[in-house]
Order: structure tokens, then C-alpha cells, then sequence
């Protein structure tokens, strides 16, 4: 019976299992192994129309869209696989049976990868979506798989929250611009640098986790003004970004610091922090990642593989690798009272 | 606050009357909506008859079970996802439904009860009587879910040919 019939029925109308209300089955179900969903459609049409209205607490261990060469595969469980090759009456198919097998489907998280948008569209990814339910999306998203059609996959409004990851390629700067806040943005293993317009433009918007492996800083202004707009957010967020050593020192200047020999003075360092030193003589690749106020991190902190250093203006860090510059991070205090 | 020795009368789809304590009506959402809608004095005896969309003989059974439950803590806790396991029914609902099992209509007893459950806001019953329906279908065939729920199979061969077929897709 559909959501919102009220029929009273008499205790013989009643006797048979098809009339029970729609949540009912869906908790018997909840009971039941996912092969007996599908035994139960098949007892009777009446069951097989009951089934196709009950909700489905899909399995996060398995819940994928997943795009292989020659097929696509959504999956919601350990039995629950179905796949179909890209021709219209198989993917028909497969929107077919996932509103046959249940009406709305519930799963703390749900991955999309390897999906080429275009041979799927994101018309049709939402169509197989439709009546979801997800705490958190994941796309994974390549080169070839890309069509700036994917945003209207990951702007569906308040369904999830998402995390977006092109791997591979930078995308269009109006896609870029345009994404919602995201609880993670990543801009993974690209040789195209990112301008520095577009960069601080995602900085601004917010995404909880933004990181991207190349930038085009015109100057250091730019990461001071990440930095910056990051301290002023009073809601957790992280900037991650791979930064030339050069790009640091010349950043360490600009908020005020007198290159090495300053942080040895005030710091009387260890051998880690001294690794670093040495190594800072060379071209060396850093990921500078920059943390908002209400993160447990507020501050920032380079880190490359042999070591981490943290800058934090409200913390005295007591391990070997904190590095307290309380003078000179004056410079981020100030900017907390504009 | 409930007064154990508060009485309401419910009328019944079939006309009969009750009377029960509200000792174990504070287990029906249903009722205790009902009452607290009529907006009466919590100190009139009796209540006024609260009409419930369930019959005699079904309620007979809901009263029993609510007698045997009436000092089970309230609310009822909600399940969780991972909460989702059916063989933790207590002995006494057990032997409870296993009744039952000996009526020509057994089954219809069960839906009328987990209808009855569900219409009057009884989550503990509703709970209890699901998780046995569901205990009576785990791991069966088509066939023998056929003969437990007491179904006609009404598919044309081709249909039932079909859902084969997709069920089998979905397995893949």
C-alpha cells in the first residue's frame, strides 16, 4: 500500500501480505537477507509491487556506481550487483529493476568512479539516484571520464554531502567556480597548475577540504590571502597545497620571518627541524596545508616526507616538531580582528 | 503521569467494548494521543471510549501481550542500523505467537496482529511480530514462501520466466 492510503480493511482483506503497510515490510525486510528480497517478488505480483515500494538500507561496504570499458555496475550490497553493458536497453534495464527492487535507498556513504559522463549522463546518474539517501557521495572523476555535466551529479541539493576527486587533469574554471561548498575537493596528480584567481576563488567558497597538488602563484600575496581567509572562517576547514621551497621561504618573509637562521635562534631545534633546514637549501617540494580557527590544527604546517612543522599562533605545541612563532605570527592575529 | 488504576473503555471495529488499565495502554501511541486529544480531566473514571480501528478478537490478543509487557520501559528504544538481528525474541512473546501456529488462520492472526500493532503505535509488539514474520521467510525457496505466506503465484509463465531472469541479473 503507498505512503498515505489509509483503507480499512477487513480482517480477510487484511490476511494477505501484499495489503500490509509499505514500512512494514520495509522493517521485515531489515530482518531479511538481500536474496530474499528478491525471492519475495517473485511469490506474486502483488509482492512484487509491495517490494518495489519498500525503502533499502543499502551496505556502504559495497555501495558503488561503478564504470568499467564494457559495463556499468551499481552495487548495494553483496548480492545486490547489477551490471549492464552501455547500450540503451541495458542501462533502460538497470533504472528498470533499481526502482523494481526498492523505492528509496539509504546508505551512510556511496561511491562513484570510473562513470565516463560522457556515455553515461549525469541525467541518467541522477534518474538511478533518484530517491537516495547518502551521507557522503564520493566521485572519483578522470580526464575522459569528465563533462562538465557531472555538476548537476554533485549539486543535487542537500542530498549529501560530497567529496569530489579529479585525478589526473584540471577541470573547467567555470565547474570549479560554480561547485557548492564540498566536504572534499581534490585536485589530485596534475601537471597543470591552477590559477591563482581560481585558487583563492575556492579558498573563499569554502569547501570543508580543498587540496590541490599544483598552483600558479603570481606572488606570495596570494598564499598570505589563502591563509588569511582561512583564519577568518569560523567553520572548520583545510587548504592543502604543493608549494616550491623558494615559494615558502619568500611566504616566511612576507608574514615576517628572516629566513633559517631567525628559526634556529628562537627555536634551539632538534635534528628533525634541522633536516629541514638543510634540505630547504635545495628546490624541495612542500605541501603547505593551511587549517581555519575552530579546527583542533588552527594554524599552518609544511610537511614534506622527512618532516612536519607547525606554525600556530594560539597553541604551544609540545612535540619535537612544533615550532611556536609567537612574535611573528603576530601578523595572522591582526588579521583575525579586521 | 499515568494512574495504575485508571480505566479506559475502547470500542472496537467490530462494535465490542473494552475496558483496560492505562497501566497498559501508555504502550499505544495511538490511545495516549487519543486521550491526551480528548483533553479530558486525567482524574475522570471512566475515560471516554476511544475508538480503535482494530476487532475484537485482534485486540483480545494485543491486550494479552501488552499484560504480560506492562512494565516494559518506555519509550520503546529505537533500532539502530546495526540492530537489524531477529532471533532475540523473548521466550514468553515466543510461545506467545507459537499459539497461534495451531489456528487454522495463523497467519491471518499474524497480520492482523502486526496491522493491529502498527495502527495502535505499539512498537515493542510491532517489533516482536515482524521480526517473526521475518524468522518464517529467512532462507526460504519462492515455493515455500508461496506456501507460508499463503500466496497465489497470479504471474503468466512469461512473467514468472522474466523475474527469474532479473532476479538472476541482480545476482550477477
Amino acid at each position: 500500500m503507498a505512503d498515505g492510503e489509509h483503507i480499512s480493511l477487513s480482517r480477510d482483506e487484511m490476511a494477505r501480505p501484499e495489503w500490509l503497510p509499505t514500512e512494514i515490510w520495509t522493517d521485515i525486510l531489515s530482518h531479511l537477507p538481500d536474496r530474499d528480497r528478491l525471492s519475495l517478488r517473485a511469490c506474486s505480483r502483488g509482492m512484487e509491487h509491495a517490494i518495489s515500494l519498500t525503502d533499502f538500507q543499502a551496505d556502504y561496504n559495497y555501495c558503488r556506481l561503478a564504470g568499467y570499458p564494457d559495463k556499468l555496475m551499481l552495487r548495494l550490497s553483496k548480492w545486490i550487483r547489477m551490471k549492464t553493458d552501455y547500450s540503451e536497453e541495458g542501462l533502460d534495464k538497470l533504472l528498470h529493476m533499481r526502482k523494481r527492487l526498492f523505492r528509496r535507498v539509504f546508505s551512510i556513504a556511496m561511491t562513484i568512479s570510473g562513470v565516463n559522463f560522457n556515455i553515461v549522463s549525469a541525467e541518467y546518474v541522477n534518474c538511478l539516484l533518484e530517491d537516495t539517501k547518502f551521507g557522503e557521495l564520493t566521485l572519483i572523476i578522470h580526464a575522459r571520464e569528465y563533462n562538465h555535466d557531472i555538476l548537476d551529479v554533485l549539486q543535487k541539493p542537500a542530498r549529501y554531502t560530497v567529496r569530489v576527486i579529479f585525478k589526473g587533469f584540471m577541470p573547467d574554471r567555470k565547474l570549479l567556480t560554480d561547485l557548492h561548498p564540498m566536504r572534499i575537493l581534490k585536485i589530485d596528480q596534475t601537471a597543470t597548475p591552477l590559477d591563482h584567481d581560481v585558487f583563492l576563488t575556492l579558498v573563499k567558497n569554502r569547501h570543508r577540504s580543498f587540496a590541490v597538488s599544483c598552483v600558479a602563484f603570481d606572488s606570495t600575496q596570494t598564499v598570505l590571502d589563502a591563509v588569511k581567509s582561512v583564519a577568518l572562517n569560523s567553520e572548520s576547514q583545510k587548504v592543502s597545497i604543493v608549494v616550491q621551497w623558494s615559494t615558502i621561504c619568500e611566504f616566511l618573509t612576507l608574514i615576517g620571518f628572516e629566513r633559517t637562521e631567525r628559526i634556529i635562534h628562537y627555536r634551539f631545534f632538534d635534528r628533525h627541524v634541522s633536516t629541514f633546514i638543510k634540505t630547504s637549501e635545495h628546490e624541495l617540494i612542500f605541501e603547505l596545508r593551511i587549517y581555519s580557527h575552530s579546527d583542533p590544527k588552527y594554524g599552518f604546517e609544511l610537511k614534506n616526507d622527512n618532516v612536519i612543522v607547525k606554525f600556530s599562533p594560539v597553541k604551544l605545541y609540545s612535540d619535537d616538531y612544533s615550532l611556536i612563532i609567537e612574535n611573528k605570527l603576530a601578523t595572522l592575529d591582526v588579521t583575525y580582528e579586521n | 503521569r499515568i494512574y495504575p488504576l485508571m480505566r479506559v473503555t475502547l470500542t472496537t471495529s467490530d462494535g465490542a467494548s473494552v475496558t483496560v488499565s492505562r497501566q497498559l495502554t501508555k504502550h499505544s501511541g495511538f490511545i495516549e494521543k487519543a486521550i491526551t486529544d480528548m483533553a479530558v480531566d486525567d482524574n475522570a473514571v471512566p475515560l471516554s471510549a476511544v475508538a480503535v480501528d482494530v476487532d475484537d478478537a485482534t485486540l483480545k490478543l494485543v491486550i494479552e501481550w501488552l499484560t504480560e509487557h506492562r512494565d516494559d520501559a518506555l519509550p520503546y528504544p529505537e533500532k539502530t542500523d546495526e540492530e537489524r538481528r531477529a532471533d532475540d525474541i523473548p521466550a514468553w512473546d515466543q510461545a506467545f505467537v507459537q499459539k497461534w501456529d495451531t489456528k487454522e488462520d495463523q497467519q491471518q492472526t499474524l497480520y492482523a496482529v502486526i496491522t493491529a500493532a502498527d495502527k495502535l503505535d505499539i512498537k515493542g509488539l510491532l517489533d516482536m511480530t515482524c521480526k517473526t514474520l521475518a524468522n518464517k521467510i529467512n532462507g526460504k525457496t519462492v515455493e515455500e514462501m508461496r506456501e507460508i505466506l499463503q500466496l497465489e503465484c497470479d504471474f503468466t509463465e512469461e512473467e514468472l520466466a522474466e523475474i527469474r531472469k532479473e532476479n538472476a541479473w541482480c545476482e550477477n
